[in-house]
Parts: C-alpha cells; structure tokens; sequence
C-alpha cells in the first residue's frame, strides 16, 4: 500500500483539479496532504519540508532564464493593450485583399507576433480571438474558416520562439535556450506552409466592397504600422541570436521598443500604463504560483519515490525506446486536454524526464544533446496538437468563450479538424526525420 | 478590519507592479549598456535583476488571488451552482491556502533569519549584500496571501449563510 502512495498523490491530484479551486493551491493542498501522511508513516522527515523554502529560492533566485519572462509579457501585453494588432490587420490585409485567403495568412503572421509573449495558451487565443475573429467574419469568412485561422494562428504562435513555453522546456530539458529555440524553426516553417496552403484553396479572394477597413492614411503611416510589431519582436530575437545579451536582456529591449512603438503611434495616458504593469504581474504571478507549487509537489513526490514507481512501470510495460517516446508523448497529448502546457510540463517532465534521456536514440538522432532538442521539440508539438483536438482541445474552450454568439462549437469543432491533421503530418514528419528539429543546432555546435 | 487590509493589499500589489516591472526593464537595460559599452562593473546590476524579479513574484500572490485570477480548470466549475463554489473556495483555503501560506511564512522567515545571522551577501565579490532582504519576500508574500485568502473566505462564508437566510425564511 505503501509503495503505491505515488499513485494516489496523482490521482488525488487529478481529482481536486477538477474541483475548480486554483491549480496552484490544489497542487500545495495535494503536497501537504501526503506530506503529512508520509512524516506519520516515517518515510519522510519533518526537517524535509525547509526544503520548500529553500527549493523555492534557489530555484527563481539567480535565474537567467525566469526573469526573461516579466519583460516577455510585459512586451505581449503591451501589443495587445495598445491597438497594434488591429492597425496591423487592417494595413495587411488592404494591401492583399487580392490574394485568397490573404486575411486568415494575416491572422497567422498576427499570432506569431503576440502569442509568444502572451503566456498561457488561454491568453494567448482569447487575445487574439477578440483581436481577429470579428474582422474574419465581417470579410465574410465562414465561422469554420475563421476560427480554424485563430486556432491555427494561436497555437502556431504558442511554441515559437521567443514563446515563454520555450523557456520552460529548456529549463526542464536542461538545454541552453537559442538550441530550444531552434529546435521548433524549421518544424513551425512547415506547419505555417501547410496552413497557408490550406487557406488559400479553402478562403475565397475578398471582394473590395467588402474590405472592412477604410484607408485614411498615407503609406508611410501603414509601413510603421505594418514593421513596428515586426521590429519589436524580431529585436527579441536578433539580440538572443547574437549572444550578446542574457535571455532577461534581449526581453526588456523588446518590452522597451514595445513601449517607444505605443508611445509614438497613440496617446498613452497614466492609467493605460498603470493596467499594463498590473496585468503584467498578475500573468507573471499566476505562472510563477504554479512552478513555486509544482516543485513542491515534485518534491515530495519524489521523497516517496514516485519516480522510481513511473520508471518502473515503463520498465515493466516493456515497450522499447520508441514505445516508451510515444507513451510519453501519449500521456502528454492526453493531458493537454484538460490543462494548460505550463501544468503539463512542470509536473510531467520532472518525471518522465530522467527516464526519456536514458532511452537510446543515438542512432536515431545523434548526440545527447541533440536528442534533448529532438524530444523538446517534439513535446511542444504534441502540445500545440492536444490544444486543438476536438472535443477536448483546451484552445477550442478559450476561443468559444471569446467568440461572437453566431459561432457555434460545431464551427470551432470542424474548423479544428484540417489543423489538427495538418499538425499532426509535421509531428509525424519530426519523429521519423529528427534533422527538421536538430539541424540548425547541430551546425551551431 | 477586513475592508481595510484587503484596500491595503489591492493598492499595494498595484504599486509593487507599477515600480518593481519598470525598474527591472531599466535593471536589463543598464546593466546591458554597462557592460557592453561603457564597460563598467556590473555584478550589483545584475543582481538587482533577478532581485526585482524575485520580489514581484511573491508579492504579487496576494494582489491576484483577490482579483481572482489565478489559473483555474473550470471544465466543472461552470456547472457548479455559486452555493457549491462557495463550499470549495472554503475548503481549499483550510486544506491548501492555509498550509501554503504558513510555509512561506515559517520556512521563509526561517532562511532570512539564518541569512540575517551569518551575514549572507552574494557569493560574487561586487554582489549586492544583504540576502535577509530578497529572502523576506517570501514570508511578507506569504502573510499577504493569508490575508487575501481570509478576506475571501470570508465573503464566501458570508454568501453561504446569507442564502440559508433567505431559504429559512
């Protein structure tokens, strides 16, 4: 019974998520419980839990790559807050209305601008739902073309650099953030051909009666209005390429330019300042409550030797290195129906971490340090797939809740169902030909 | 008494965001023009950095959980009645919230105390001094916090006895 107390800790812990109490005090409750039972039952003890404190220090003190996330939100809050995105919409899709299916491209370029920085994938499809979808409809888009572009184009963006996931995969990977980083490129590339593709057969070449926006402006005001976000976010990614500066740094220059870009396009009063730095830190604590409660309940569970009662069980079940990955992977995909990917990475790879990097894929991929990008890769991918799955899709919920009334699940649902299948050829194509993901590190080693 | 501290505790996340995120932007850009171009010693600058970052996080708790954002799965929540949300929000602050903060309370003022005792600076040698400081922001979030989640609880308990009321009667 003993042995088995691991077990229950996940289960208990699936069954009070659902209670709809905070997920980050659902995971302490869950941790103290068993800490509890642990120090009575003597497998624990009490002088363990000044672990907490001190695990909780050592972890966000001294880091480089944690404090890269405050600059990071506060440069995606900045977009959303100060009217970018739409000024950006209009001037884009004005200047290819002639192109099929111009509008829903947009939205993709959209999402790759701000859902990286929007955080949580929660945040970062109903920012660009409000953002997007009533432009699409108004076109005359179908509701299943349209949210498949907001859904395409928000969980696009979740997994591309600089995406604040991206950071949190390589801290529980081990891996410098720039190989991270250039892990999902070429794998993200195909995905956004794929799609744009598809939208091009599938969306019909809008009209110019139908052009939602009106032109008042001279062309020197739409070319700031079209590079600003794109110079705000590639300052992000230029600086962290270059290696010059810390993650923390190349953030802050893209939150600063987020800011010299809405000071000079709009009038920004005190109070408009005032929301952005609340929402900021709101986002910033309810991430960080999370990995603070993750790692204590990693902790314990691990004092009760809940790692080693996974490994055995993958051990046991006998499965081959590939039929482990694919497990994994599973298990991963099942998850992100019900929670969002920073829950799923801090409690899952802390676990299935240490038994994925023992797996031999040498042959398969290369080096340690390749396979670690590889399966980094892979884990955003299945991810990005999980958010979009009908019924459960975890984005599609998000989306319905920041959608106009007329749009039905069922839009959402077989809007999903060609982005789903899209994705899941590039995963595919990931697992079979590692290089799409390895290449770019590989050369820079 | 409860009015009071929960005004306190809204004001005060709102000025902790508002100084601590434009300060560490300034921070990572100083300390970036510092080192690359005037050249300049820059380990305080540095530290000061994750310092900012540090205090935001813990700080910021209390502010949230009474603006009720924190990250919930409310796939069956939607379909609670608000008597049964209530019941819940009760019982996670005895079982999760209670438990939680304390620790960041105890363990927290236990690791500045020690800090305090030993004179614990930055291991660096320009680093700033002083750990006791940034580690106290671990108890002063977690009594924040504490308070936060009384000032809920008691409005949910509130809720409830008000709807018994009006059943009664």
């Amino acid at each position: 019974m003993i042995d088995l107390l691991p077990l229950f800790m996940i289960i208990t812990l699936m069954l009070f998520l659902f209670s709809g109490y905070p997920v980050g005090f659902v995971l302490v409750g869950v941790t103290s419980l068993f800490s509890m039972i642990a120090i009575f039952a003597d497998l624990m003890s009490v002088a363990k839990l000044q672990l907490f404190a001190l695990r909780s220090y050592s972890m966000l003190a001294e880091s480089l790559v944690f404090s890269a996330v405050v600059p990071l939100i506060l440069m995606g809050v900045i977009l959303a807050r100060s009217g970018q995105i739409e000024s950006f919409m209009s001037v884009i899709s004005r200047a290819f209305r002639w192109l099929p299916g111009s509008l829903p491209i947009t939205v993709l370029v959209v999402g790759i601008l701000i859902a990286p920085s929007a955080g949580l994938i929660g945040a970062a499809v109903g920012t660009l739902t409000i953002a997007t979808l009533p432009a699409l409809l108004k076109q005359g888009y179908s509701p299943k073309v349209a949210t498949s572009a907001v859904a395409a184009a928000g969980t696009l963006g979740i997994i591309l650099p600089p995406a604040v996931m991206l950071f949190f995969l390589a801290d529980l990977t081990e891996l410098p953030i720039i190989e991270t980083f250039t892990g999902v490129l070429y794998p993200a590339a195909l995905i956004f051909g794929l799609y744009a593709v598809y939208f091009m057969i599938n969306a019909k070449a809008v009209p110019a009666d139908q052009i939602v926006y009106p032109v008042s402006e001279s062309i020197a005001v739409s070319i700031v209005k079209v590079t600003g976000p794109i110079v705000v976010v590639g300052s992000v990614l230029v600086s962290i390429a270059s290696g010059w500066v810390t993650p923390t740094q190349s953030g802050s220059i893209g939150a600063f330019a987020a800011f010299l870009l809405m000071v000079a396009t709009r009038p920004v009063s005190l109070n408009l300042l005032k929301e952005i730095c609340v929402e900021t830190a709101t986002i910033v604590a309810m991430v960080f409550l999370i990995i603070i409660a993750a790692n204590a309940f990693t902790l314990v569970f691990r004092v009760l030797d809940g790692d080693q009662m996974v490994e055995n069980f993958l051990i046991a079940m006998n499965l081959g290195a590939w039929g482990t990955l694919i497990f994994v992977l599973f298990v991963v995909f099942v998850l992100g129906f019900i929670i969002d990917w920073l829950e799923i990475v801090v409690i899952s790879l802390p676990i299935f971490m240490p038994i994925l990097v023992e797996l031999d894929f040498s042959a398969h991929v290369g080096d340690p340090l390749l396979v670690k990008v590889w399966f980094a890769t892979l884990f955003a991918l299945v991810l990005q797939t999980s958010f979009v799955t009908p019924p459960f899709g975890f984005a599609l919920f998000f989306l319905r809740g920041s959608a106009p009334p007329e749009v039905t699940m069922s839009d959402i649902y077989r809007g999903a169902v060609p982005i789903v299948f899209l994705q899941l050829i590039v995963l595919s194509l990931v697992l079979a030909v590692p290089w799409l993901a390895t290449s770019i590190a590989s050369s820079i080693n | 008494m409860l009015e009071r501290a929960e005004k306190f505790i809204r004001f005060f996340g709102t000025a902790v965001a508002c100084v601590l995120i434009p300060a560490q932007i300034l921070t990572s850009l100083a300390y970036l023009t510092g080192r690359r171009i005037i050249q300049f010693s820059t380990t305080p600058l540095q530290e000061l950095e994750w310092h900012l970052f540090f205090a935001l996080v813990f700080l910021s708790f209390g502010a949230v959980l009474l603006a009720d954002r924190h990250v919930r799965i409310d796939v069956f929540r939607d379909r609670m009645s608000p008597k049964t949300r209530s019941y819940i929000e009760i019982i996670g602050f005895v079982i999760a919230l209670v438990p939680f903060s304390l620790a960041l309370i105890y363990f927290g003022s236990a690791l500045s105390w020690r800090a305090f005792q030993v004179g614990e600076g930055s291991r660096a040698a320009l680093g700033l001094p002083y750990r006791w400081i940034i580690k106290a922001m671990m108890p002063l979030g977690g009594l924040f916090l504490l308070f936060a989640g009384m000032i809920i609880t008691k409005r949910n308990i509130n809720f409830i006895l008000e709807t018994r009321r009006t059943k009664a009667s």
